[in-house]
C-alpha cells in the first residue's frame, strides 16, 4: 500500500544569528490516502515545520520526505511548484485569498494555473461552491465575507484540484467555535465522502476528538502517535 | 482573461498611487513628443526654408568647389547632365548658376558684390528667390542686362529701383569683366535674408559677363520628397558616375546648420532621456511598493502551485497594461497640443540663422512623434518592470507566508 507521506529522519535546523534552532528532529511518519489526522503539540514542537517541509514551503535539512510517491528533495523550485498545484491543498489559519479576486475566481485561479479550460473550471468551481455550503455568493469579493465564509472559500480551493492531500495550519484558530465546528463537521465530511485525506497542525481539541490519529509533536519530535478508532487502524493494517 | 481581471484589480487597489503613476508616464510622454514634435516641426520648416529659398535638397559642382570655390571651377557637360537628371523620378527640378565675384560702382560708392547668376525660369519651379524680392521685379525670363542687388549692397551703393550699376570683374578667359546693368529689384530686408551683398542676373549676362560660356557652376536639384537627400544624392552619383562632379545633399552644404541641429537635437535627447529617467524611478519605485505590500499574496500563490513564470506575468501584466493605459493618455494628449502648435506655434523672438530669419517655434503631428516615444516608453516601463517582476518571481513562500 502506497503512503500518501513519508518521511525518513526528517530534520530541520534554522539558524538565527549564531544559534541553530533544531525546530524537527529525526520524524518517521508515515500517512495513509483518507486518513483524518491531528498533528498536536506545544508552540515550537514542530507542527508547522513538519507541514512546511513535506509540502516543499521549506527545504529538508536531512532526511526523506515522499509525498504521493515523490521524494521532494530532489525536485526543482517549478517541479515542487507544479507538485504542490497537483497534489497538495492548503488551508492557513488567515484564510490567505487573493483579495481582488472574488470567491469563485479564488477556487478558479489554481484551475487556470493547470491549464483547465474556462468552461470546465466555472462548472467545477460552482459544483465546489456548492460542496462548501456558499452557493450564490460566488461574485462577492473576499473583504465582504465573513471568516467562516472566507475558510470555506479557502476549502474549495483546496478540494477544487483533487489533491492528493490538504495540509490545514490551524484552520480554525481565527473562527467563533461555533462557525470552526461547522467547518470541521464540513470538512470531516469531505474526508469521509469523498476519502480526501487532512493533515491539521492545531491546538484545537475539537479537531484532536475529531481526528482518526493523534500525533503529537513535542520538541520537534513525535512523541506519540494514537490511533484512535477503527477505521485508522483498519487504514493502517491495510498498510502493512 | 482572469490575469487580465487580476492585474486590472490589482492596479486599481491603490487608486491614489496608480493615478500619479500614470500622470507621470503620460506626462513625461507628452513631454517627449512635444520635444520631438517641435524639434521636428521647426527644424523640418528651417530645413524646408534653406532647401525651397536656394540651396535646393541636392547640389552638382565642379570637384572641389565646395571647399575652394573658383571661377574655373566650372561644369562644362551642364547640357549632359541635365538630360540625364531630367529622366530620374525622384527629381522635381533643377536651376543652374554660375557664381564670381565682382567689384561694383554706382556714383561715388564701390563694394564688393557676388555675383549670382541664373535661370528665371527654372529658378520659379525650384525655389522661392522670386518671393524674397521686396522692392521691383525678379528676373525676365530672357538676358536683358538687368539685376537684382541684396538689400544690404543696396543700401552700401546708395541705389534705388531703376538705377545703374557697374561690375568689374575677372573673366574666364583672362580678360578685365566690365558691363552696366540696370536695377530691377531689391532682395530681402536688412540683417534677415539670404543674398544681402549680392547681384543676382539672369544665367546669359552672367555667363556673357565671365566669357564662361555655356559652362555653370552649380545645378540645384529639388526632390519630390526632401527627407531623402542623402540618400538621392548617392542614387545620383552612381547614376552619373562622373568623376569631375561632387554631388552633395544638404547636410553637407549647409554643413554648419546641420551641425548645429543636430547638437540640438542630442541635447534634446539628454532632455527625453533624463525625463525619461525620471518617468521611470516613480514607475519603478511604485512597483516595488506595490510588490511589498502583496508579498504574503505571492508567497499564498505560491504555495497553491504558482510558479515563478507565473508571477512573473503576473506583475509584467499590470506593468505593461498601467504603461499602456498612461500612453494612450500621452498619445491623445500628444496628439491635440502637437496638432495645436503645428498650426499656432510657439512664437519666439526673431532669430536670424543661415541668412534665415524664423519667429515661431512649430511642432510637427507625422507619425514619429507618436511612435517614436511610444515604443521607447513602452520598450524602457517594461524593463523598469523587470527587476520587480523577477524579484515577486522569486519570493521564497515559506518566508512570504511569515510576511504581516
Amino acid at each position: 500500500m502506497d503512503y500518501v507521506i513519508e518521511t525518513e529522519s526528517l530534520s530541520k535546523i534554522y539558524i538565527s544569528g549564531e544559534i541553530e534552532v533544531n525546530a524537527l528532529k529525526s520524524v518517521d511518519l508515515k500517512i495513509k490516502k483518507g486518513e483524518f489526522i491531528a498533528i498536536a503539540g506545544p508552540s515550537g514542537s514542530g507542527k508547522t515545520t513538519f507541514l512546511n517541509l513535506i509540502s516543499g514551503l521549506d527545504s529538508i535539512n536531512s532526511g526523506i520526505a515522499r509525498l504521493a510517491g515523490k521524494d521532494i528533495s530532489l525536485m526543482t523550485k517549478k517541479e515542487l511548484s507544479d507538485f504542490r498545484r497537483d497534489h497538495i491543498g492548503f488551508i492557513f489559519q488567515a484564510y490567505n485569498l487573493i483579495p481582488v479576486l472574488t470567491a469563485a475566481e479564488n477556487i478558479e485561479y489554481i484551475m487556470l494555473l493547470q491549464n483547465i479550460s474556462p468552461a470546465r473550471r466555472r462548472e467545477r468551481t460552482l459544483k465546489v461552491l456548492q460542496d462548501v455550503d456558499l452557493s450564490g455568493k460566488e461574485n462577492r469579493f473576499p473583504s465582504q465575507l465573513s471568516g467562516g465564509q472566507q475558510q470555506r472559500v479557502a476549502i474549495a480551493r483546496a478540494i477544487v484540484s483533487n489533491p492528493d492531500i490538504i495540509l490545514a495550519d490551524e484552520p480554525t484558530a481565527n473562527l467563533d467555535s461555533e462557525t470552526g465546528s461547522s467547518l470541521l463537521d464540513l470538512m470531516h465530511t469531505l474526508n469521509r465522502k469523498r476519502g480526501i485525506t487532512f493533515v491539521f497542525a492545531t491546538h484545537d481539541p475539537k479537531i484532536m476528538d475529531k481526528s482518526d490519529r493523534l500525533i503529537i509533536f513535542k520538541d520537534g519530535k513525535v512523541d506519540s502517535d494514537i490511533i484512535k478508532n477503527d477505521r485508522a487502524q483498519n487504514l493502517k493494517n491495510e498498510s502493512n | 482573461m482572469l490575469i487580465l481581471r487580476m492585474a486590472r484589480r490589482n492596479i486599481l487597489r491603490q487608486k491614489r498611487r496608480t493615478l500619479l503613476t500614470a500622470l507621470m508616464i503620460s506626462g513625461g510622454f507628452l513631454l517627449f513628443s512635444l520635444s520631438l514634435g517641435i524639434s521636428e516641426g521647426t527644424y523640418g520648416s528651417i530645413i524646408e526654408m534653406f532647401t525651397r529659398m536656394h540651396t535646393g535638397d541636392i547640389q552638382i559642382h565642379k570637384s572641389g568647389y565646395l571647399q575652394r570655390s573658383s571661377l574655373y571651377k566650372t561644369i562644362n557637360n551642364a547640357d549632359d547632365l541635365k538630360i540625364a537628371l531630367k529622366k530620374m523620378e525622384f527629381i522635381k527640378s533643377f536651376a543652374p548658376r554660375v557664381y564670381s565675384s565682382a567689384l561694383s560702382f554706382a556714383g561715388a560708392k564701390t563694394s564688393g558684390a557676388i555675383i549670382m547668376g541664373l535661370d528665371p525660369d527654372m529658378e520659379a519651379v525650384s525655389t522661392s528667390l522670386a518671393l524674397q524680392v521686396k522692392t521691383g521685379n525678379f528676373l525676365p525670363f530672357e538676358p536683358s542686362k538687368k539685376v537684382i542687388l541684396g538689400k544690404g549692397l543696396a543700401d552700401i551703393l546708395k541705389v534705388k529701383l531703376n538705377d545703374e550699376i557697374s561690375l568689374i570683374g575677372q573673366g574666364a578667359d583672362g580678360s578685365i569683366a566690365n558691363e552696366n546693368f540696370h536695377i530691377i529689384g531689391i532682395m530681402g530686408e536688412n540683417g534677415s535674408s539670404f543674398g544681402q551683398r549680392h547681384c543676382f542676373m539672369h544665367i546669359k549676362d552672367a555667363q556673357d559677363f565671365l566669357s564662361l560660356g555655356p559652362k555653370i557652376h552649380e545645378l540645384a536639384i529639388v526632390l519630390n520628397n526632401h527627407k531623402g537627400a542623402r540618400k538621392r544624392a548617392k542614387d545620383i552619383k552612381l547614376a552619373l558616375n562622373d568623376k569631375s562632379i561632387d554631388i552633395d545633399p544638404w547636410q553637407v552644404i549647409e554643413k554648419d546648420f546641420y551641425n548645429a541641429m543636430r547638437a540640438d537635437r542630442k541635447g534634446a535627447n539628454i532632455s527625453n532621456f533624463i525625463i525619461m529617467v525620471i518617468v521611470l524611478i516613480g514607475v519603478l519605485n511604485t512597483i516595488l511598493m506595490s510588490i511589498l505590500e502583496r508579498t504574503r499574496e505571492f508567497g499564498v500563490m505560491k504555495a497553491i502551485g504558482a510558479s515563478p513564470s507565473d508571477i512573473f506575468k503576473l506583475i509584467m501584466t499590470e506593468v505593461i497594461l498601467l504603461g499602456l493605459v498612461s500612453i494612450v493618455i500621452g498619445i491623445i494628449g500628444a496628439f491635440a497640443i502637437n496638432y495645436y502648435l503645428s498650426i499656432h506655434g510657439i512664437p519666439v523672438t526673431p532669430i536670424a540663422y543661415g541668412g534665415i530669419k524664423f519667429t515661431q517655434m512649430i511642432s510637427s503631428i507625422e507619425a514619429k512623434v507618436i511612435y517614436q516615444p511610444t515604443y521607447v516608453f513602452l520598450i524602457a516601463i517594461v524593463l523598469t518592470g523587470l527587476y520587480p517582476a523577477l524579484r515577486a518571481a522569486n519570493i521564497l513562500p515559506i518566508k512570504a507566508l511569515g510576511d504581516r
